[in-house]
Protein backbone atom coordinates (compact mmCIF):
# COMPACT_ATOMS: atom_id res chain seq x y z
CA UNK A 1 0.00 0.00 0.00
CA UNK A 2 1.23 3.87 -0.79
CA UNK A 3 4.75 3.27 -1.40
CA UNK A 4 6.16 1.30 1.40
CA UNK A 5 7.12 -1.73 -1.46
CA UNK A 6 9.72 1.13 -2.81
CA UNK A 7 11.43 1.75 0.85
CA UNK A 8 13.41 -1.97 0.46
CA UNK A 9 14.26 -3.65 -2.54
CA UNK A 10 15.42 -6.85 -2.96
CA UNK A 11 18.51 -5.99 -3.85
CA UNK A 12 19.00 -3.39 -1.13
CA UNK A 13 21.09 -5.35 1.16
CA UNK A 14 25.15 -4.74 0.36
CA UNK A 15 28.39 -5.21 1.66
CA UNK A 16 30.21 -2.00 2.87
CA UNK A 17 33.25 -1.72 4.19
CA UNK A 18 32.21 -0.50 7.83
CA UNK A 19 29.60 -3.22 8.00
CA UNK A 20 26.68 -3.41 5.86
CA UNK A 21 24.80 -1.03 3.74
CA UNK A 22 21.24 -0.95 3.41
CA UNK A 23 19.45 1.05 0.02
CA UNK A 24 16.55 2.32 1.03
CA UNK A 25 14.35 5.48 -1.27
CA UNK A 26 11.90 8.18 0.80
CA UNK A 27 8.77 6.69 1.24
CA UNK A 28 6.45 10.02 0.33
CA UNK A 29 5.79 11.11 -3.29
CA UNK A 30 7.39 14.48 -2.81
CA UNK A 31 10.81 15.40 -1.46
CA UNK A 32 11.65 16.27 1.88
CA UNK A 33 13.79 18.31 3.81
CA UNK A 34 16.39 16.24 5.60
CA UNK A 35 14.62 17.74 8.92
CA UNK A 36 11.66 15.92 8.52
CA UNK A 37 13.11 12.23 8.88
CA UNK A 38 12.55 11.19 12.68
CA UNK A 39 13.45 8.45 13.40
CA UNK A 40 14.99 5.36 11.75
CA UNK A 41 14.77 1.60 13.03
CA UNK A 42 16.76 -0.93 11.87
CA UNK A 43 16.85 -4.69 12.81
CA UNK A 44 18.99 -7.49 11.51
CA UNK A 45 18.04 -10.97 12.14
CA UNK A 46 15.61 -9.64 14.68
CA UNK A 47 18.18 -8.00 16.32
CA UNK A 48 16.94 -4.06 16.88
CA UNK A 49 20.67 -1.75 15.80
CA UNK A 50 20.91 1.13 18.08
CA UNK A 51 20.01 4.46 16.34
CA UNK A 52 23.49 5.86 17.47
CA UNK A 53 25.08 3.01 15.62
CA UNK A 54 23.49 4.20 12.45
CA UNK A 55 24.41 6.34 9.76
CA UNK A 56 22.53 8.12 6.67
CA UNK A 57 24.02 8.99 3.41
CA UNK A 58 22.34 10.89 1.52
CA UNK A 59 23.22 13.20 -1.64
CA UNK A 60 26.75 11.54 -0.97
CA UNK A 61 27.00 12.52 2.58
CA UNK A 62 27.12 10.86 5.91
CA UNK A 63 25.78 11.95 8.69
CA UNK A 64 24.33 10.60 12.36
CA UNK A 65 20.76 10.36 12.89
CA UNK A 66 21.18 13.04 15.45
CA UNK A 67 22.19 15.27 12.97
CA UNK A 68 19.58 15.15 10.34
CA UNK A 69 17.20 17.36 12.26
CA UNK A 70 19.09 20.51 11.95
CA UNK A 71 18.88 20.28 8.18
CA UNK A 72 15.85 21.62 7.22
CA UNK A 73 17.77 23.54 4.30
CA UNK A 74 18.72 20.35 2.59
CA UNK A 75 16.53 17.95 0.82
CA UNK A 76 16.13 14.33 0.50
CA UNK A 77 14.90 14.13 -3.25
CA UNK A 78 12.23 12.07 -4.05
CA UNK A 79 14.28 9.90 -6.72
CA UNK A 80 17.58 9.45 -5.00
CA UNK A 81 18.17 6.41 -3.06
CA UNK A 82 20.11 6.69 0.64
CA UNK A 83 21.75 4.03 2.43
CA UNK A 84 21.74 3.57 5.93
CA UNK A 85 25.16 2.11 7.34
CA UNK A 86 24.95 -0.30 9.92
CA UNK A 87 28.15 -1.80 11.43
CA UNK A 88 27.57 -5.23 11.21
CA UNK A 89 30.04 -7.42 8.81
CA UNK A 90 28.49 -9.14 6.29
CA UNK A 91 29.51 -11.85 3.64
CA UNK A 92 27.97 -11.61 -0.06
CA UNK A 93 25.74 -14.24 -0.37
CA UNK A 94 24.41 -14.80 3.21
CA UNK A 95 21.04 -14.24 4.27
CA UNK A 96 19.32 -12.10 6.68
CA UNK A 97 16.10 -10.74 7.48
CA UNK A 98 16.07 -7.25 7.59
CA UNK A 99 12.78 -4.73 9.05
CA UNK A 100 13.35 -0.95 8.24
CA UNK A 101 10.99 1.68 9.61
CA UNK A 102 11.14 5.43 8.56
CA UNK A 103 8.86 7.55 10.76
CA UNK A 104 8.96 11.28 8.16
CA UNK A 105 7.28 14.34 9.78
CA UNK A 106 5.00 15.72 6.74
CA UNK A 107 5.60 19.11 7.13
CA UNK A 108 2.30 20.56 4.97
CA UNK A 109 -0.28 18.19 7.08
CA UNK A 110 -1.76 18.03 10.41
CA UNK A 111 -3.60 15.55 12.52
CA UNK A 112 -4.02 18.60 15.20
CA UNK A 113 -3.95 21.90 15.46
CA UNK A 114 -0.10 22.54 15.37
CA UNK A 115 0.44 18.85 15.31
CA UNK A 116 2.38 17.35 12.07
CA UNK A 117 1.54 14.34 10.70
CA UNK A 118 4.26 11.64 11.54
CA UNK A 119 4.28 8.76 8.97
CA UNK A 120 6.00 5.49 9.91
CA UNK A 121 6.87 3.13 7.17
CA UNK A 122 8.12 -0.07 7.57
CA UNK A 123 8.93 -3.19 5.31
CA UNK A 124 10.60 -6.36 6.78
CA UNK A 125 12.27 -8.57 3.94
CA UNK A 126 14.68 -11.72 3.98
CA UNK A 127 17.83 -10.07 1.65
CA UNK A 128 20.60 -12.11 0.30
CA UNK A 129 23.81 -9.42 0.42
CA UNK A 130 25.47 -7.73 -2.66
CA UNK A 131 28.92 -7.35 -3.65
CA UNK A 132 29.81 -3.62 -2.44
CA UNK A 133 28.59 -1.36 -4.49
CA UNK A 134 31.10 0.70 -6.84
CA UNK A 135 31.22 4.28 -5.07
CA UNK A 136 30.36 6.03 -7.22
CA UNK A 137 26.78 6.51 -8.75
CA UNK A 138 25.36 6.94 -4.95
CA UNK A 139 22.74 8.93 -6.97
CA UNK A 140 20.18 7.75 -10.17
CA UNK A 141 20.55 10.36 -12.73
CA UNK A 142 17.78 13.99 -12.82
CA UNK A 143 14.57 13.19 -13.76
CA UNK A 144 15.53 14.96 -16.79
CA UNK A 145 18.07 13.12 -17.81
CA UNK A 146 17.15 10.17 -20.63
CA UNK A 147 15.95 6.98 -20.08
CA UNK A 148 18.03 3.51 -19.35
CA UNK A 149 19.20 5.10 -15.65
CA UNK A 150 16.65 3.60 -14.48
CA UNK A 151 17.24 1.27 -11.06
CA UNK A 152 15.03 -1.17 -12.26
CA UNK B 1 -13.43 19.26 -30.11
CA UNK B 2 -17.08 20.32 -31.02
CA UNK B 3 -17.90 24.12 -32.40
CA UNK B 4 -17.66 26.31 -29.04
CA UNK B 5 -15.29 24.14 -27.21
CA UNK B 6 -12.98 27.24 -26.51
CA UNK B 7 -15.42 28.69 -24.46
CA UNK B 8 -15.33 25.93 -22.19
CA UNK B 9 -12.68 24.35 -19.72
CA UNK B 10 -9.83 22.81 -21.01
CA UNK B 11 -8.45 19.42 -20.03
CA UNK B 12 -5.36 18.53 -18.14
CA UNK B 13 -3.39 16.53 -16.16
CA UNK B 14 -0.95 16.18 -13.12
CA UNK B 15 1.74 14.08 -12.86
CA UNK B 16 1.03 13.25 -9.87
CA UNK B 17 -1.41 11.18 -11.12
CA UNK B 18 2.04 9.10 -12.54
CA UNK B 19 3.57 9.12 -9.02
CA UNK B 20 4.38 5.45 -8.93
CA UNK B 21 6.39 5.09 -12.01
CA UNK B 22 8.05 8.21 -11.13
CA UNK B 23 8.74 7.57 -7.84
CA UNK B 24 9.84 4.07 -8.73
CA UNK B 25 11.98 4.72 -11.72
CA UNK B 26 10.38 3.77 -13.99
CA UNK B 27 9.70 7.02 -15.84
CA UNK B 28 12.11 10.57 -16.30
CA UNK B 29 10.27 13.57 -16.05
CA UNK B 30 10.99 13.88 -19.53
CA UNK B 31 9.37 10.90 -20.24
CA UNK B 32 6.82 11.43 -18.37
CA UNK B 33 5.88 14.63 -20.59
CA UNK B 34 6.11 13.21 -23.44
CA UNK B 35 3.83 10.20 -22.94
CA UNK B 36 1.21 13.12 -21.68
CA UNK B 37 1.57 14.52 -24.91
CA UNK B 38 1.69 11.66 -27.22
CA UNK B 39 -1.16 10.37 -25.88
CA UNK B 40 -2.90 13.53 -26.10
CA UNK B 41 -3.64 13.93 -21.90
CA UNK B 42 -2.52 17.45 -22.55
CA UNK B 43 -2.84 20.14 -22.84
CA UNK B 44 -2.89 21.47 -19.35
CA UNK B 45 0.46 20.11 -17.85
CA UNK B 46 0.57 20.91 -13.63
CA UNK B 47 3.18 19.90 -11.49
CA UNK B 48 4.13 19.09 -8.02
CA UNK B 49 7.73 21.54 -7.52
CA UNK B 50 8.92 19.34 -4.71
CA UNK B 51 8.30 16.11 -6.60
CA UNK B 52 9.34 17.03 -10.34
CA UNK B 53 12.22 19.68 -9.57
CA UNK B 54 15.76 19.13 -7.95
CA UNK B 55 16.03 21.82 -5.41
CA UNK B 56 12.91 23.06 -5.78
CA UNK B 57 12.01 26.42 -5.92
CA UNK B 58 15.50 26.55 -6.11
CA UNK B 59 16.26 24.78 -9.29
CA UNK B 60 19.16 24.97 -11.07
CA UNK B 61 18.62 27.44 -14.59
CA UNK B 62 19.72 24.70 -16.76
CA UNK B 63 17.22 22.55 -15.58
CA UNK B 64 14.43 25.20 -15.70
CA UNK B 65 15.73 25.62 -18.95
CA UNK B 66 15.74 22.16 -20.12
CA UNK B 67 11.84 22.00 -18.64
CA UNK B 68 10.53 24.59 -20.66
CA UNK B 69 12.06 23.46 -23.77
CA UNK B 70 10.35 20.02 -23.17
CA UNK B 71 7.36 21.73 -22.73
CA UNK B 72 7.49 23.76 -25.61
CA UNK B 73 8.59 20.54 -27.69
CA UNK B 74 5.53 18.62 -26.77
CA UNK B 75 3.11 21.53 -27.42
CA UNK B 76 1.75 21.33 -23.64
CA UNK B 77 0.64 24.48 -21.47
CA UNK B 78 1.70 24.98 -18.72
CA UNK B 79 -1.52 24.89 -16.04
CA UNK B 80 -0.68 25.24 -12.05
CA UNK B 81 2.52 24.40 -10.13
CA UNK B 82 2.05 22.74 -6.93
CA UNK B 83 3.55 24.48 -4.21
CA UNK B 84 4.04 23.18 -0.77
CA UNK B 85 3.30 25.51 2.67
CA UNK B 86 6.05 23.39 5.06
CA UNK B 87 4.97 24.84 7.91
CA UNK B 88 6.62 22.09 10.07
CA UNK B 89 10.16 21.85 7.87
CA UNK B 90 11.89 22.52 10.69
CA UNK B 91 12.16 19.93 13.77
CA UNK B 92 12.32 22.41 16.36
CA UNK B 93 9.30 24.66 15.77
CA UNK B 94 6.53 25.38 13.47
CA UNK B 95 7.53 28.29 11.33
CA UNK B 96 6.24 31.60 12.22
CA UNK B 97 4.07 33.95 9.58
CA UNK B 98 7.10 35.62 8.65
CA UNK B 99 9.30 32.49 7.60
CA UNK B 100 6.21 30.88 5.99
CA UNK B 101 5.61 34.05 3.74
CA UNK B 102 9.39 34.49 2.65
CA UNK B 103 9.01 30.02 2.07
CA UNK B 104 6.36 30.71 -0.32
CA UNK B 105 7.58 33.73 -1.81
CA UNK B 106 10.41 31.67 -3.20
CA UNK B 107 8.08 29.30 -4.44
CA UNK B 108 5.70 32.38 -6.26
CA UNK B 109 9.10 33.29 -7.88
CA UNK B 110 9.69 29.37 -9.30
CA UNK B 111 6.27 29.54 -10.53
CA UNK B 112 7.19 33.04 -12.33
CA UNK B 113 10.32 32.19 -13.69
CA UNK B 114 8.63 28.88 -15.71
CA UNK B 115 5.91 30.63 -16.88
CA UNK B 116 3.04 28.79 -14.55
CA UNK B 117 0.02 30.77 -14.01
CA UNK B 118 -1.08 29.65 -10.70
CA UNK B 119 0.55 28.36 -7.85
CA UNK B 120 -1.22 26.00 -5.84
CA UNK B 121 -0.67 26.66 -1.62
CA UNK B 122 -2.60 24.76 1.41
CA UNK B 123 -4.27 25.31 4.04
CA UNK B 124 -1.36 25.83 6.46
CA UNK B 125 -1.38 28.92 4.70
CA UNK B 126 -3.87 31.53 7.63
CA UNK B 127 -5.90 34.10 5.98
CA UNK B 128 -2.70 36.40 6.73
CA UNK B 129 -0.34 34.41 5.39
CA UNK B 130 -2.57 34.82 2.15
CA UNK B 131 -3.11 38.56 2.52
CA UNK B 132 0.70 39.26 3.19
CA UNK B 133 1.85 37.06 -0.25
CA UNK B 134 -0.73 38.96 -2.85
CA UNK B 135 1.74 42.24 -3.47
CA UNK B 136 4.67 39.36 -4.33
CA UNK B 137 1.86 37.21 -6.44
CA UNK B 138 0.86 40.40 -8.22
CA UNK B 139 4.39 41.71 -9.11
CA UNK B 140 5.18 37.87 -10.22
CA UNK B 141 1.74 37.48 -11.79
CA UNK B 142 1.00 34.54 -9.84
CA UNK B 143 -2.32 33.62 -8.86
CA UNK B 144 -2.45 31.86 -5.12
CA UNK B 145 -5.06 28.83 -5.79
CA UNK B 146 -5.60 27.54 -2.25
CA UNK B 147 -6.59 24.14 -2.18
CA UNK B 148 -10.35 22.86 -0.63
CA UNK B 149 -9.89 19.40 -0.54
CA UNK B 150 -11.56 16.78 1.19
CA UNK B 151 -12.70 16.48 3.83
CA UNK B 152 -12.78 20.22 3.62
CA UNK B 153 -15.89 22.27 1.98
CA UNK B 154 -16.47 25.61 0.59
CA UNK B 155 -18.27 26.18 4.23
CA UNK B 156 -15.34 25.20 6.19
CA UNK B 157 -14.58 27.63 8.69
CA UNK B 158 -11.13 28.25 7.53
CA UNK B 159 -12.69 28.90 3.78
CA UNK B 160 -15.22 31.42 4.97
CA UNK B 161 -12.45 33.19 6.54
CA UNK B 162 -10.82 33.03 3.19
CA UNK B 163 -13.69 34.01 1.23
CA UNK B 164 -14.13 37.15 2.97
CA UNK B 165 -10.44 38.23 2.78
CA UNK B 166 -10.95 37.58 -1.08
CA UNK B 167 -14.06 39.75 -0.86
CA UNK B 168 -12.72 42.21 0.85
CA UNK B 169 -9.09 42.45 -1.63
CA UNK B 170 -10.82 41.92 -4.76
CA UNK B 171 -7.80 40.83 -6.74
CA UNK B 172 -7.74 38.32 -9.44
CA UNK B 173 -4.54 37.24 -7.76
CA UNK B 174 -6.74 35.31 -4.96
CA UNK B 175 -8.36 32.33 -5.92
CA UNK B 176 -9.01 28.85 -4.70
CA UNK B 177 -8.55 25.08 -6.81
CA UNK B 178 -11.57 22.85 -5.97
CA UNK B 179 -10.52 19.11 -5.73
CA UNK B 180 -13.06 16.66 -7.04
CA UNK B 181 -12.44 14.17 -3.90
CA UNK B 182 -14.42 16.80 -1.85
CA UNK B 183 -17.52 15.72 -3.53
CA UNK B 184 -17.98 11.70 -3.58
CA UNK B 185 -21.00 9.90 -3.47
CA UNK B 186 -19.32 7.21 -1.73
CA UNK B 187 -15.66 5.28 -0.68
CA UNK B 188 -14.09 4.27 -4.05
CA UNK B 189 -15.06 0.44 -4.53
CA UNK B 190 -11.54 -0.04 -5.92
CA UNK B 191 -10.21 1.10 -2.52
CA UNK B 192 -12.37 -1.75 -0.93
CA UNK B 193 -11.26 -4.59 -3.08
CA UNK B 194 -7.95 -3.68 -2.84
CA UNK B 195 -8.02 -3.75 1.42
CA UNK B 196 -10.49 -6.73 1.11
CA UNK B 197 -7.70 -8.63 -1.16
CA UNK B 198 -5.09 -7.64 1.61
CA UNK B 199 -7.21 -9.33 4.18
CA UNK B 200 -9.01 -6.74 6.03
CA UNK B 201 -12.58 -8.18 6.59
CA UNK B 202 -15.91 -7.56 5.04
CA UNK B 203 -17.27 -6.44 8.25
CA UNK B 204 -14.72 -3.59 8.70
CA UNK B 205 -15.14 -2.54 5.44
CA UNK B 206 -19.12 -2.35 5.61
CA UNK B 207 -18.66 -0.73 9.00
CA UNK B 208 -16.20 2.04 7.20
CA UNK B 209 -18.71 2.65 4.56
CA UNK B 210 -21.68 2.89 6.50
CA UNK B 211 -19.56 5.10 9.02
CA UNK B 212 -18.41 7.56 6.26
CA UNK B 213 -22.29 7.81 5.19
CA UNK B 214 -23.05 9.22 9.20
CA UNK B 215 -20.60 12.10 7.88
CA UNK B 216 -23.11 13.25 5.41
CA UNK B 217 -23.67 16.79 6.22
CA UNK B 218 -21.95 17.08 9.15
CA UNK B 219 -19.67 19.33 10.10
CA UNK B 220 -16.32 17.58 11.51
CA UNK B 221 -12.43 17.78 12.54
CA UNK B 222 -10.55 15.99 9.84
CA UNK B 223 -8.32 14.35 12.69
CA UNK B 224 -10.86 14.10 15.24
CA UNK B 225 -12.62 11.69 12.56
CA UNK B 226 -9.97 10.10 11.29
CA UNK B 227 -8.83 9.35 14.81
CA UNK B 228 -12.11 7.38 15.20
CA UNK B 229 -11.75 5.48 12.05
CA UNK B 230 -8.41 4.28 12.73
CA UNK B 231 -9.91 3.30 16.68
CA UNK B 232 -12.60 1.76 14.17
CA UNK B 233 -10.26 -0.28 12.11
CA UNK B 234 -8.16 -1.50 15.07
CA UNK B 235 -11.13 -2.85 16.95
CA UNK B 236 -11.16 -5.07 13.70
CA UNK B 237 -8.04 -5.99 13.72
CA UNK B 238 -6.83 -4.19 10.63
CA UNK B 239 -3.14 -3.83 12.08
CA UNK B 240 -1.13 -2.21 9.65
CA UNK B 241 -3.64 -1.00 7.55
CA UNK B 242 -5.80 0.89 9.85
CA UNK B 243 -3.96 4.60 9.57
CA UNK B 244 -4.18 4.02 5.66
CA UNK B 245 -7.81 3.06 5.77
CA UNK B 246 -8.71 5.69 7.95
CA UNK B 247 -6.71 8.31 6.32
CA UNK B 248 -8.43 7.31 2.59
CA UNK B 249 -11.60 6.88 3.63
CA UNK B 250 -11.69 10.31 5.23
CA UNK B 251 -9.54 12.40 3.76
CA UNK B 252 -9.78 11.78 0.13
CA UNK B 253 -13.30 11.31 -0.11
CA UNK B 254 -15.37 14.35 0.80
CA UNK B 255 -19.06 15.14 1.02
CA UNK B 256 -19.38 18.21 -0.54
CA UNK B 257 -22.44 18.15 -2.87
CA UNK B 258 -21.31 19.50 -5.89
CA UNK B 259 -23.51 22.38 -6.97
CA UNK B 260 -21.75 23.93 -3.64
CA UNK B 261 -18.76 24.77 -6.02
CA UNK B 262 -20.76 27.35 -7.50
CA UNK B 263 -20.82 29.88 -4.17
CA UNK B 264 -16.76 30.00 -4.97
CA UNK B 265 -16.97 30.40 -8.29
CA UNK B 266 -16.10 33.58 -9.49
CA UNK B 267 -12.52 32.79 -7.72
CA UNK B 268 -11.75 29.47 -8.78
CA UNK B 269 -8.64 29.64 -10.90
CA UNK B 270 -7.76 26.10 -11.66
CA UNK B 271 -9.54 22.42 -10.84
CA UNK B 272 -8.29 19.66 -9.97
CA UNK B 273 -10.46 16.50 -11.39
CA UNK B 274 -9.89 13.95 -8.78
CA UNK B 275 -10.39 10.34 -9.23
CA UNK B 276 -9.82 6.54 -8.13
CA UNK B 277 -11.10 4.39 -10.91
CA UNK B 278 -12.43 4.48 -14.13
CA UNK B 279 -15.02 1.17 -15.22
CA UNK B 280 -18.00 0.59 -17.49
CA UNK B 281 -17.36 4.00 -18.87
CA UNK B 282 -17.60 5.92 -15.30
CA UNK B 283 -16.29 6.89 -12.16
CA UNK B 284 -17.86 4.97 -9.47
CA UNK B 285 -18.00 7.82 -6.44
CA UNK B 286 -17.09 10.96 -8.74
CA UNK B 287 -19.89 12.55 -10.24
CA UNK B 288 -17.94 14.45 -13.45
CA UNK B 289 -20.52 14.96 -15.41
CA UNK B 290 -22.26 16.76 -12.61
CA UNK B 291 -19.75 18.42 -11.31
CA UNK B 292 -18.51 19.43 -15.00
CA UNK B 293 -21.96 20.62 -15.46
CA UNK B 294 -21.41 23.03 -12.35
CA UNK B 295 -18.15 24.66 -13.40
CA UNK B 296 -19.62 24.97 -16.70
CA UNK B 297 -22.80 27.05 -15.86
CA UNK B 298 -21.03 29.06 -13.21
CA UNK B 299 -18.92 30.40 -16.27
CA UNK B 300 -15.29 28.29 -15.12
CA UNK B 301 -13.02 28.81 -18.35
CA UNK B 302 -9.95 27.36 -17.00
CA UNK B 303 -8.11 23.75 -16.45
CA UNK B 304 -9.70 20.87 -15.45
CA UNK B 305 -6.54 18.71 -14.38
CA UNK B 306 -6.76 14.70 -14.18
CA UNK B 307 -5.90 13.89 -10.85
CA UNK B 308 -5.29 10.11 -10.40
CA UNK B 309 -5.22 8.99 -7.04
CA UNK B 310 -6.30 5.15 -7.45
CA UNK B 311 -2.39 4.12 -7.52
CA UNK B 312 -2.16 4.24 -3.44
CA UNK B 313 -3.88 1.12 -3.50
CA UNK B 314 -3.88 0.07 -7.12
CA UNK B 315 -0.45 -0.76 -7.75
CA UNK B 316 -1.21 -2.78 -11.17
CA UNK B 317 -3.53 -0.43 -13.08
CA UNK B 318 -1.90 1.83 -16.36
CA UNK B 319 -1.99 5.29 -14.61
CA UNK B 320 -1.73 6.78 -18.23
CA UNK B 321 -4.69 4.60 -19.50
CA UNK B 322 -7.11 5.60 -16.83
CA UNK B 323 -5.98 9.34 -17.00
CA UNK B 324 -7.28 8.60 -20.70
CA UNK B 325 -10.57 7.03 -19.46
CA UNK B 326 -11.16 10.30 -17.31
CA UNK B 327 -10.82 12.53 -19.61
CA UNK B 328 -13.06 10.70 -22.33
CA UNK B 329 -15.74 10.81 -19.55
CA UNK B 330 -14.70 14.90 -19.25
CA UNK B 331 -14.55 15.32 -22.91
CA UNK B 332 -18.08 13.64 -23.41
CA UNK B 333 -19.71 15.95 -20.88
CA UNK B 334 -18.02 19.00 -22.28
CA UNK B 335 -18.92 18.77 -25.39
CA UNK B 336 -22.43 17.58 -24.70
CA UNK B 337 -23.03 21.30 -23.07
CA UNK B 338 -21.38 22.81 -25.92
CA UNK B 339 -23.96 21.20 -28.24
CA UNK B 340 -26.44 22.19 -25.40
CA UNK B 341 -25.95 25.65 -24.85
Amino acid sequence: MSLASVLLREDALREHEDGLALSVRLPWYRSLPLSCVEEIEVALDGEPIPAENLRLVVGGRERRLDELQARHDEEWFVRDPASILVPRPVRAGEAHDVRVAIRCRIPYISTAPDTPLRQVTERALELTVQPAAPPSSPTIPDPLDGAGSSPE
Amino acid sequence: MSPGASALPRLGVTLYSFTRDFHAGRATLEELVARVAREGLGPGLEVIGFQSFRGFPHMAAEDERRFLELVERHGLELSCLDGNVDIALRADRLLDETELVEYLQAQIDAAARLGFPVLRIQNQASPRVVERLLPHAEKRRVKLGMEIHAPETVRSPWVLALRELYARLDSPYLGFIPDFGASTRGISPSMFEAFRAKGVSDDLLEEIARRWRELDGKEFEAHEEIGRFIALAHEHGAGDHAVNLAVFAVGIHGHQEASAWSEILPHVVHVHGKFFDIRDGREPVVALEELIDVLVAGGYRGYISSEYEGWHWDTESDAFAMVARQQAVCRAALERYARSS
